[in-house]
């Protein structure tokens, strides 16, 4: 759960000190960033909008965001954390656009769920069973589409909490939610996906 | 407690977030609650599932993507930059707002405020040439009159204002027959005339009869005005006239209205105790009235009023009080003897 926190928390210093190579004029150092940090943001990103594409673009715009003002970080906080909110931060009005919405509802109208499989189906090429693939796939079709059913708040605590395993302390700080907010939305955002997926896991 | 509050803390209590006496408090219930188990162990097994959900990597070609991104907004940031940036400073919608609001509101008072120049003045200055004698100091603007049909130019509009500055406060004194004995006969034996005569209110002429310095001779010449001759005779012995050429005018009128000349002597004398100073003086002609313009300080004016107010009848239009900000005030009074 918390592997992934524990991975990247053991690199700040080393996010700082690309930033300041940044900073001080080294293009290089932001490319750095981006291939270290792309994969997480990437993930937070499909897992919130459960869309390939979009989730891609999406990244994209947050490190293009990222870029922008890294000239302006502060070292106030980790730059992983500071990059987390950026992205929950775009996500939020990702969602607010009506513009999403309505490119949703019309894909689904044209080709209704064909994005999604056909994407789904690339990124798990290489596994080796065709039947246990299947019902895997099922699986984490229904996982995700639960997690895409909550309320945004909700999703985006439980996605920063259970699948990119943060402390609570960090999604605090990254949604800027209070302690007990945090608390309070992953309580009723778990018991809410146990009650959405109990009867098919 | 309950299992409904149990089951609150229970996401929680499995990330080790509970301080350790609710912690505590949970780890009993669990030990007696069945269902409270299976409801940690559900929220166990769907945080696992999620954890375990595999990392959705980003395509290969990301980082150039992003790169290609930024190198495209930076072009175009620059490109528009180039062109708007000199000619398009930042200010805030509201303040530019307020600004033409500003400019549009002045520029609307402007044009109603000349357009008042245009139709009012020349009333104004017409009013002045045509009405010899106006009313009052028209402190009040002139009346629209609906027959004006001349054109608004500007070169009525620029007419000289000094005309109307220059209007007289028109005052008419309606001389009383018992004028001439209440004021000339300050002395001794003006005393018993006074009370033949039926009027008092000798002694509030005093500083007025003070300055005369010939009782005797006033007394006499009071007594002869009250006749009806030797009037002339007076007037010209009265050291204080101030006009000999007046007085000799007034000669030959002596005979028609000898209450009103004695007035105007008086009324001269009046106004050069007031620091003031005769301007013009005449008759008009037919009618046996007189009128006399002067000039008069306006710390003086009402003390003027007040004394010029026994010699007669004084009328004068309220809207006369003079301005404060004059130094000197225009009167014209008109004298009308008494039938």
């Amino acid at each position: 759960m918390s592997k992934e926190s524990g991975k990247e928390s053991g690199e700040p210093q080393f996010d700082s000190a690309l930033v300041r190579s940044f900073q001080a004029g080294n293009k290089a150092a932001f490319d750095t960033l981006v291939l270290k940090h792309k994969d997480k943001i990437f993930n937070l990103c499909f897992r919130f909008l459960g869309d390939y594409q979009e989730a891609n673009d999406l990244a994209q715009e947050v490190f293009i965001k990222a870029y922008r003002s890294l000239r302006a970080f502060r070292f106030e906080s980790a730059f992983g954390t500071w990059l987390y909110r950026i992205a929950v931060n775009t996500c939020k009005n990702k969602v607010k656009s009506l513009d999403h919405r309505y490119a949703k509802k019309m894909v689904h109208l044209d080709n209704p769920g064909a994005t999604k499989a056909a994407h789904r189906l690339e990124i798990r090429d290489e596994t080796p069973s065709p039947l246990a693939e299947l019902e895997r796939k099922e699986r984490m079709e229904l996982i995700q589409r639960a997690i895409e059913s909550l309320p945004p708040e909700q999703k985006m605590v439980i996605i920063l909490r259970d699948i990119q395993g943060l402390p609570y302390d960090d999604i605090a700080d990254i949604t800027g939610y209070g302690l007990g907010t945090v608390k309070s939305r992953l309580s009723r955002a778990r018991l809410e996906l146990r009650r959405k997926l109990m009867k098919v896991l | 407690m309950e299992c409904s509050q149990i089951k609150e803390l229970l996401s929680e209590y499995m990330d080790g977030m509970l301080d350790k006496e609710t912690a505590e408090l949970v780890e009993k219930h669990l030990e007696t609650c069945e269902d409270c188990r299976e409801e940690l162990a559900s929220l166990r097994a769907i945080s696992e599932e999620l954890s375990s959900l595999e990392s959705v990597e980003a395509p290969a070609d990301f980082l150039n993507k992003v790169n290609e991104r930024i190198e495209q907004r930076s072009l175009v940031s620059r490109v528009f930059r180039s062109i708007f940036a000199p000619t398009w400073p930042k200010i805030p919608f509201q303040l530019a707002t307020a600004a033409a609001m500003a400019v549009l509101v002045f520029s609307l008072f402007n044009v109603m405020q000349s357009e008042n120049q245009i139709i009012g003045v020349p009333f104004q200055s017409e009013k002045a040439r045509t009405d010899k004698p106006p009313a009052t100091d028209s402190l009040e603007p002139a009346p629209v009159e609906p027959t004006y049909q001349g054109q608004p130019t500007l070169q009525k509009a620029v007419m000289p204002e000094k005309p109307a500055e220059r209007k007289p406060i028109e005052l008419v004194l309606l001389l009383q027959r018992e004028t001439p004995s209440r004021v000339y006969s300050p002395g001794e034996g003006a005393e018993a005339e006074d009370a033949k005569t039926g009027t008092g209110a000798l002694e509030k002429e005093e500083p007025f009869a003070a300055q005369k310095p010939l009782g005797k001779r006033t007394k006499q010449a009071a007594r002869k005005a009250e006749s009806g001759t030797g009037w002339s005779d007076e007037k010209r012995q009265h050291p204080l006239a101030p006009n000999e050429k007046f007085a000799g005018s007034s000669d030959e009128e002596a005979g028609k209205s000898p209450l009103s000349l004695q007035a105007l002597s008086k009324l001269h004398r009046l106004i050069e105790l007031e620091g003031g100073g005769v301007i013009a003086e005449g008759d008009e002609g037919v009618s046996p009235s007189q009128y006399l313009t002067a000039e008069i300080p306006a710390k003086n004016y009402r003390s003027f009023l007040d004394k010029a107010g026994r010699l007669g009848v004084l009328q004068s239009s309220p809207s006369a009080i003079p301005l404060g900000d004059r130094e000197m005030i225009l009167v014209r009074i008109r004298l009308i003897p008494a039938p």
